[in-house]
């Protein structure tokens, strides 16, 4: 890693944890009825702590921990979490939540249990078993299903047919042009990055030939240059499944980091009511209004690249 | 409001909440511009005026959104700072950046001097209106001189952005605001400020914060007012509640919203000001049934 990079690092790391709550939980987003998430955020601003910690050797545990102890607490009269304790449980902040738990020390079989409820026949997760409207919970979303895969391949025994099927469900969602379709975000790369990564988490050598075309859709999109959100998925893949482009991206993105060590996205990239919008509607969007996401995600990239 | 309606002006806040995000890049995390509000339309003012006065540019309207959006965010801060235990950083810089932000969108708008104007006297007079709640608040004029007439002044001052976004629609199509309008406005403010002091009635208790309705209290019942402070809720709940004074303040909210709905009905192209208004008229009305049978019952 270069210097600049550790700096950047340090910086973004240092923010992540000024930012937590007494709690142990990190909170952003703010939804209608100025409702913020907790659980899910804490999912996948720990996931990503964790990580940090682990590829440079700081000692981030007090952090880690706190966030440990705010999941499990959160967790402890109901299966799995939800966006914050007021909504239900869903199979998307139930996998971050896990996928940071079997990081700093391991999840219960419970997380796992809470999971596997939001499995469809096609081997795909719905993000919530019963809801309103039902393209939440009749169909699987391929980027839930890429996190609940991730998440599952962590599980001790986990049962490999189980998670071929979810495999299986992926390589299928997979569109000609080597996108997945996005429910929940409206840049399709986070789908792209998650797929692959689960695709490669639940058997070492599946991404290979879904990860050239998604590679090829990403380069020929591009990325606006000052859209850190954006710019951090495609580091990332570039890094883990790419050829040695992500050095370029890391600059760039080092280069938009902001003055108290955050970095925010350049576009609103959230899509908290998809079903209430048509499809690429650019209003259905929302940013992270602390930037708490979009750092965790560049961290996670500058740690690889 | 019909769903179709209240959903475009919803995603219209959305594009507005989205752009203020856009300006808090260049502030610290913690310096939030933004002060949460629970009813999303109100990042979406001037689009529910808009269809009153002749077309107005796109872009113009989105950045007047913008304005109102922010000066409301200061107005919040400045009314109602976070406590303590949840602030990020000292609400001060909070308004200073909310300010800043409106003040340089507006330069960039360039509007007319009557937008300067209304900004000028919506500010002018929440100050004021802070400033004579003081002297309640700190025991230097006792609760039970607040009158009616003057609780109602100090609630609807808090309206400030919404009646910029009427005098900006009205300035960018080249058009003075309608009375009509402009009383609905003033008459949608006070029913909205009492309906929320009544529904936090405990809160501004604790806070010591001089409302219509803990006036009103004082007066019907000073026992229940010089009570113990262990028996003191108690007792002051029955008599809101028991009383009928909650039943009386839930009917003048549902009046001045109905006021509201009455001047706005001369509007019909700004229909979706009424839809905001009767976000606050229906509860208004059901609350008062609800709380009028109470009384009668206990009484």
């Amino acid at each position: 890693m270069t210097a600049s990079a550790e700096r950047a690092l340090a910086d973004g790391t240092r923010f992540l944890l000024e930012m937590q709550a007494p709690a142990g939980c990190w909170r952003d987003f703010e939804v209608d009825r100025a409702d913020e998430s907790d659980a899910w955020v804490t999912g996948y601003v720990g996931t990503a702590l964790a990580a940090v910690a682990a590829a440079t050797g700081w000692d981030l545990g007090g952090a880690v921990a706190a966030a440990r102890a705010f999941l499990l607490c959160a967790a402890a009269e109901r299966p799995g979490w939800g966006f914050n304790g007021d909504a239900p449980p869903d199979a998307d902040s139930t996998a971050w939540a896990t996928l940071m738990l079997a990081a700093s020390g391991g999840a219960p079989a419970l997380a796992y249990g809470a999971l596997r409820t939001h499995r469809r026949p096609d081997g795909g997760f719905s993000t919530y078993v019963r809801f309103s409207d039902p393209s939440m919970w009749e169909q699987s979303q391929a980027d839930v299903s890429a996190a609940a895969l991730q998440a599952l391949a962590q599980e001790r025994g986990a049962d490999r047919a189980d998670l071929a099927a979810t495999g299986d469900y992926l390589r299928a969602a997979q569109r000609p042009d080597g996108s997945w379709p996005s429910y929940w975000y409206a840049t399709p790369l986070y789908a792209l990055v998650h797929a692959l990564h689960a695709l490669a988490a639940s058997d070492a050598s599946a991404a290979g030939a879904p990860a050239a075309a998604a590679l090829s859709f990403a380069r020929a999109q591009g990325v606006p240059d000052d859209d850190a959100f954006a710019l951090a998925l495609l580091a990332e893949l570039e890094a883990c499944f790419g050829d040695g482009r992500a050095g370029q991206l890391r600059d760039a993105l080092i280069a938009l980091q902001r003055a108290d060590g955050r970095w925010t996205a350049g576009r609103p990239f959230m899509r908290p009511d998809p079903w209430k919008y048509a499809p690429g509607d650019p209003d259905a969007a929302i940013v992270d209004k602390y930037g708490l996401f979009t750092t965790a995600t560049v961290l996670r990239a500058l740690c690889r690249a | 409001m019909p769903d179709v309606e209240e959903q475009t002006l919803r995603a219209l806040a959305r594009r507005t909440e989205n752009d203020e995000l856009a300006r808090q890049a260049d502030w610290p995390a913690r310096v939030q511009l933004r002060a949460p509000e629970r009813e999303k339309t109100f990042a979406a003012l001037p689009y529910a005026f808009a269809g009153a006065f002749r077309p107005i540019d796109a872009e113009a309207l989105r950045a007047l959104a913008l304005v109102c959006k922010l000066l409301r965010g200061a107005e919040s801060l400045v009314d109602a700072p976070p406590a303590a235990s949840e602030r990020l950083a000292d609400p001060t810089l909070r308004v200073f950046a909310a300010q800043n932000e409106a003040l340089t969108a507006l330069a960039r708008l360039g509007p007319a001097p009557a937008v300067w104007t209304a900004v000028h006297t919506a500010q002018t007079r929440l100050a004021h209106a802070l400033c004579a709640e003081e002297a309640y608040r700190s025991g230097r004029r006792p609760l039970m001189e607040l009158s009616d007439d003057e609780a109602s002044g100090y609630a609807a001052a808090r309206g400030g952005a919404i009646r910029v976004a009427l005098a900006g629609v009205a300035a960018f199509a080249g058009e003075a605001p309608p009375a009509g309008l402009a009383t609905s406005v003033e008459r949608y403010c006070e029913a909205r400020q009492v309906a929320s002091d009544l529904a936090g009635w405990r809160a501004d208790l604790d806070a010591g914060r001089p409302t219509m309705v803990l006036a009103r209290l004082a007066r019907a019942a000073p026992d229940a007012f010089r009570a113990a402070p262990s028996a003191r809720p108690q007792a002051l709940a029955r008599a809101l509640f028991a009383g009928g004074v909650a039943a009386d303040v839930a009917g003048l909210v549902a009046a001045r919203a109905d006021e509201a709905l009455a001047e706005a009905a001369a509007f019909p192209r700004a229909r979706p000001w009424a839809g905001i208004v009767e976000l606050v008229a229906r509860p208004a009305r059901a609350l008062f049934a609800e709380l009028a049978e109470t009384v009668a019952v206990t009484g």
